[in-house]
Order: structure tokens, then C-alpha cells, then sequence
């Protein structure tokens, strides 16, 4: 029986008058691939910086690694791996630099070691003592990815991680999603074109004005299109 | 928040009546300064807009540190709100100190007069508060960013009082402070002012906070007709 | 990028000798001003950044989901802060002295009052940065929110006290101000210590 990693119990937020979440409930076990899917502007992004500890709800219970989450906690965070839009990504420090940096905020062991391999298996070993404002979007969404796995995090959130990688460097980036997954480690992704991960993924969500409408688990997954244009129809109503 | 309409009534009602009270005391029933004459007669509702604009600002600072701590846009209202009526009461104090300054002394601002000096800092703050929030750049920023610097203007107007005190210290300088004694009816005509002032100024605040009652009813229609929420 | 700040020190200070070699004033009394106007306004370049960068690249969000408190943030931004505006400010002391003829005054009394003078308005002015990197116009924003709590708090007990020490003053003589001062640094570092985590999340 798998642990319960992330549990959400009626997590809510708005902003200002505009409510973005209304009761969203959710449950993450070790080694998932979770994806969460919806629409432009439903809330994912704003979901995603909730559930990895970035903004805080104004209401619900947020449950990681079974310590419950509020404003103090701080250690948690160790666990959290994050790949935004944003890529998180100092212009003027190179990318040793940027990675070297992240490595002490993490405080992380042996880090010239684990920079050095990230790296390498990023393919940007070659650019390490180049200025990341030099970079193309691809480069930084690698540099990205490897800041956000470097502390060897259990629950790694990927937000659009496809977005601008060509087709070699989304080989690379399944590879480490798979390495990674068979050590354990649990992926929650933000995903616009499901045939990304269709593959990848074990379970998916629809988040539609503010809830989990559907969630499909394994086999279900093929019930993922109908149920889809059901939630296109609902919203546009 | 919806203010019963008696109730404003009533205060408004209060307001205007004491403000006639003390307009009354100020101008026939106390006696002229003994060294100043006629013109000291300002000095009533100078203090007494002075007193209601540290008023307000203390307001703001309150109704600041319940917002970061509830995250209820209502104490935002009440913070922005008495920003926005304590500056016309301060505007009013500035310039009727400055008018009763020059009459008395001939010169329109003196920088050793503490109290005169610690309003203009209040007025400076107030307004940087608005620039703020002019700036802003989202509902919820423009609140919290708002609420920290109503505590951190808060905060430094003692600071400016007392760095002002010191300053005097080392800096002296012949100044006739021309306060002489407050005869018990000049007591009395202060307090009705200061009184008439209050209630004025619960008024404006009470009719400020209905119009963004009003101004959020209007928003939230807007997003049920399906209208942009800008 | 800092070496603009060492120039723009030095434009500031000649602007001063430019524009009071045209009018007739005592150097003793307008030494103090000139000189925190230029550390201020110099020192005010250096602290726009600060936080404006971390919103305009994005990386803020980085800092908030690492393990690490958001005062340790404040306080790393701090003292990064005062060593950049220190070295500008000694170097803006030696450019002053070369530009004006003044008297040189007790100089331990002098770079005591200019450091702890500094630490109070550099721990203020990260503050304000903080709040105004959210805002729009922010390094116009920096100067409207700064001025109103600093200038009449410490820049005055500040100016006043240097003012006296090139009078001839030694610092037994301005110890109240300077005890003014070290509270208001107190204080100030309190406020920023409490008020910056509300100020950073998002």
C-alpha cells in the first residue's frame, strides 16, 4: 500500500471578489504521475503554488509527507520540486552559478558532484561558466528542470515542462521522468495538450470553475476525451 | 458593511449641530486672547483637525494590522478610507496652523514649532499612502502593501516627533511659543470643537465605506452579466 | 553595475560644487547636508534593484519555495545592501574632501555617525524596496514612500549630529542623538524583520 504523499481537503482561493478555487480535494500517493488538466485561466498555475507551499490557501487543509501545512513551515519544502513558466533563473550568474546557489539553499551535500552530473545529463555541461542570459528558451527550460530536481526532491511539480523543447530535449526530459519515478519520486504535472503524457501519466484531473470535476485512474484514462467535452460545454454555458 | 440610514442621520445630524455649537463658542462666547487678539479664534478647529487627522492615521493603522492578520478586504475599506477623509483634515490643520502662524508670528512656518512639523510628516505620509495605492498593482497587493506602510508611517510619526524634539535640543533657537494659559471656556469651546470634528469625521467615513459598498455591488454584477472585473 | 554608482556619487557632489561656487554659503554648515543628500540619492540607485530584480526575473517565487525563512532573505539583501552603499559612501567622503576645503573634523566620530546613520536608513529603504518591487512606476514609488519616514526620523537626528562633528564637535557631545539613532536602527530592523514576510508572499 502506496503512503499518501499530498492531501487536499477543500483548499479554496480568491482573489480579491474574483473566486479562482472553490473546494478542491485531492489525494497524491508515492510514485504517481498525476496531471492536472483545464482550461486557460481556470486556476491550475495558482492550484500549483498552493499545493507546493509557494502561496498560501485562505482556507482547506493542505496535508504533505503527513505534516500539516501553514504559514511557519519551512522544512517540508526540501521535499518540494518546482518547474514553472518563470524559469527561477538569475540572467547575470551562469549556470553553475544559478545551480550552485539553489544547491545552498538546499544545502545540499557533495554539490559540485551532483551539479556537475545534473548537468551532464542535461546536455549543458558545455555552457556551465555561460551567463544563463545567453541561454535560448530551451537551454533555460532544461537549466530550469535541473534546478528544480537538484535537491533530489520526493514530490516534483512541472508546470507546462514541455513548452519549448524540441523533440530531442523531450526524450530527455521522459528519460529523467522515468529514472526518477522508478526511485520513487512522485510527479504532479500542468499539462495543455494531454498527448504529452498521455502515456506517462497514471492519473488524471479536470479542474473546472474552481473544482476536480473528474479524475480518471489507470484504465479510465480512455474516457478522458468524452468526459473532456462534457467540461468544454459545462463552462462555456 | 451597511450603515443603518437613522444612524448616519443621527450622526450627521450631531455633527453639524456641535459644529454650530462650537463655531458659536469659537467666535462670540470666549473671550480674545490675551496677547493675540481675535486671530487665536482659529485656533480651536486648528487643533481640533489636527487631533482628528492623528485620529484617522491611528484608525488606518489599526484597521491595517486586522487585515494582514484576517485578510478581509472590509478592514482595507476602513484603512483607505480614513486615509482619504484624515488628509482633508490634515490639509485643514496645516493650513489653518500656517495662517494662524503668520498672523501671530509673521511668518507662515516655523520648522521648531514640533506639532506643525509632525502634521506636515502625517500629511507627506498620507499622501505617499494613496501614491501607493494608485500604484498597485492587484486588489490584494494594493491592500497588504497599503496595510505594511500604514504601520510603517504609523510607527514614524513618533520617530519625527521625538527626532524633532532632539533636533530643538541642539538647535536652539528664539521662539516665542505663544501659548499663555487656557482659560476654562477656551477649554470648553476645544472640546466642542474637537467633539463637532469626530462626528463629522465618523460621518464622512461612514458615507465613504457605503460608496465602496455600493462600488463592490456594482462589480459583482458586472461579473454576473458576464462584464470584465477590471 | 556598481561602478555607475561610484560615478553618479561623484556627479552628485560636483553638481553641489558647481552650484555653490555660483553663490556665497559657509562650508561648515552645508558640508553635513551635501554630503547625506549624496549618500541618500546615491544610495537610493542601489536599493531599487534589490527586490525589483527578483519580481522582474521571476525568481522571486524561487526564493519563497526553498527551505529557507523569507527574514533570512531580508537580512542577506541587507547587508549586501550596506556593503555596496558603505564603500560609496567612503568613497563619496574622499571625493568630498577633495571638492570642499573644509576642516576635516574628528574622523572615527564622523565614520561612526555616517555607519550607523546608514544602517538605519539602508534597512528602512530595503523595506520600502520590498514593498515598492510590487508595485507599478517602482523606482519612482521608492523615493514617495521613502522620504516621508526617513528623512524626518533618522536623516534629521543624522544630519544634524554630522553637522555638529564638523563644527568641531567631538561624539561625547552628540551621544544623545547618537543614542537616537542606534534605536531608530533598532527599530527599524524589528519592523523590517516582522513586516517582510508579509510583504514577499504571494
Amino acid at each position: 500500500m502506496r503512503d499518501e504523499i499530498l492531501f487536499a481537503k477543500n483548499i479554496a482561493k480568491s482573489f480579491g471578489a474574483l473566486n479562482v478555487l472553490n473546494s478542491i480535494n485531492l489525494s497524491i500517493k508515492r510514485g504517481d504521475r498525476y496531471t492536472l488538466f483545464g482550461s486557460n485561466g481556470v486556476g491550475k498555475t495558482t492550484l500549483v503554488k498552493i499545493l507546493s507551499t509557494i502561496m498560501p490557501a485562505d482556507s482547506g487543509e493542505l496535508i504533505l509527507f503527513g505534516k500539516k501545512i501553514n504559514r511557519r513551515v519551512k522544512d517540508i519544502k526540501n521535499f518540494i520540486g518546482f518547474m514553472s513558466h518563470e524559469s527561477f533563473l538569475y540572467n547575470e550568474l551562469t549556470a553553475w552559478e544559478n545551480l550552485n546557489f539553489y544547491a545552498d539553499l538546499y544545502s545540499i551535500n557533495e554539490k559540485e558532484k551532483k551539479i556537475e552530473d545534473i548537468l551532464k545529463e542535461i546536455g549543458l555541461f558545455h555552457r556551465s561558466y555561460d551567463r544563463v542570459g545567453t541561454f535560448s528558451r530551451g537551454m533555460r527550460q532544461r537549466l530550469s528542470l535541473a534546478r528544480a530536481i537538484l535537491h533530489s526532491p520526493e514530490l516534483i511539480f512541472l508546470d507546462e515542462p514541455y513548452a519549448g523543447l524540441d523533440i530531442k530535449a523531450q526524450k530527455m526530459l521522459n528519460d529523467i521522468i522515468r529514472r526518477l519515478n522508478n526511485e520513487g519520486k512522485t510527479f504532479f504535472f500542468i499539462i495543455h495538450n494531454i498527448a504529452e503524457v498521455f502515456n506517462i501519466t497514471n492519473k488524471i484531473g479536470i479542474l473546472s470553475q474552481g473544482k476536480i470535476v473528474y479524475e480518471f485512474e489507470g484504465d479510465e484514462k480512455k474516457n478522458f476525451t468524452d468526459k473532456y467535452q462534457e467540461v468544454i460545454r459545462r463552462e462555456t454555458n | 458593511m451597511k450603515f443603518k440610514d437613522n444612524l448616519v442621520q443621527l450622526i450627521l445630524g450631531l455633527g453639524v449641530i456641535f459644529t454650530l455649537i462650537s463655531i458659536y463658542l469659537a467666535v462670540i462666547f470666549t473671550p480674545s486672547h490675551e496677547v493675540m487678539g481675535d486671530v487665536q479664534r482659529i485656533f480651536y478647529f486648528h487643533v481640533a483637525s489636527a487631533w482628528i487627522s492623528y485620529l484617522a492615521f491611528g484608525i488606518t493603522f489599526v484597521a491595517g494590522l486586522f487585515y494582514l492578520k484576517t485578510k478581509n478586504l472590509k478592514w482595507d475599506k476602513i484603512a483607505f478610507s480614513s486615509v482619504e477623509i484624515g488628509i482633508v483634515f490634515c490639509t485643514l490643520g496645516i493650513i489653518t496652523g500656517s495662517t494662524w502662524a503668520g498672523a501671530v508670528w509673521g511668518v507662515f512656518w516655523i520648522w521648531e514649532d514640533f506639532k506643525l512639523f509632525t502634521t506636515l510628516v502625517l500629511w507627506l505620509i498620507f499622501v505617499a499612502y494613496l501614491a501607493l495605492r494608485t500604484n498597485a498593482k492587484s486588489k490584494t497587493s494594493k491592500a497588504k502593501l497599503s496595510a505594511v506602510f500604514g504601520i510603517i508611517g504609523f510607527v514614524c510619526i513618533p520617530f519625527s516627533f521625538a527626532a524633532n524634539r532632539i533636533w530643538q535640543q541642539y538647535h536652539p533657537s528664539v521662539i516665542v511659543t505663544s501659548k499663555g494659559s487656557l482659560q476654562p471656556s477656551m477649554a470648553f469651546a476645544l472640546v466642542m470643537a474637537v467633539i463637532a470634528f469626530t462626528f463629522l469625521f465618523i460621518y464622512f467615513l461612514i458615507v465613504r465605506l457605503n460608496i465602496e459598498e455600493m462600488k463592490d455591488n456594482i462589480e459583482q454584477i458586472k461579473q454576473d452579466i458576464g462584464g470584465k472585473n477590471v | 553595475m556598481i561602478n555607475s554608482y561610484f560615478i553618479l556619487s561623484l556627479m552628485i557632489l560636483a553638481s553641489f560644487r558647481f552650484v555653490f561656487s555660483i553663490v556665497d554659503f559657509s562650508l561648515t554648515d552645508l558640508a553635513s547636508p551635501i554630503l547625506w543628500i549624496t549618500f541618500f540619492f546615491a544610495g537610493l540607485f542601489s536599493l531599487s534593484p534589490t527586490y525589483k530584480r527578483e519580481v522582474e526575473q521571476g525568481t522571486k517565487d524561487g526564493l519563497m519555495i526553498a527551505p529557507i525563512s523569507l527574514s533570512s532573505v531580508f537580512f542577506g539583501k541587507l547587508m549586501s545592501n550596506l556593503l555596496v552603499i558603505i564603500c560609496l559612501e567612503m568613497f563619496s567622503l574622499v571625493i568630498f574632501f577633495v571638492f570642499f576645503p573644509v576642516q576635516i573634523p574628528d574622523i572615527t566620530a564622523l565614520l561612526f555617525l555616517i555607519i550607523i546613520g546608514t544602517i538605519g536608513y539602508v534597512t528602512l529603504g530595503n523595506v520600502i524596496s520590498a514593498i515598492s518591487a510590487n508595485l507599478k512606476q517602482s523606482e519612482i514609488m521608492i523615493p514617495v514612500l521613502l522620504v516621508p519616514v526617513l528623512l524626518f526620523t533618522i536623516i534629521m537626528s543624522t544630519v544634524s549630529a554630522t553637522s555638529l562633528i564638523f563644527s568641531g564637535a567631538n561624539i561625547i557631545v552628540v551621544l544623545d542623538e547618537i543614542k537616537f539613532i542606534l534605536a531608530f536602527d533598532f527599530a527599524f530592523l524589528a519592523l523590517g524583520y516582522l513586516l517582510i514576510d508579509y510583504i514577499l508572499e504571494p
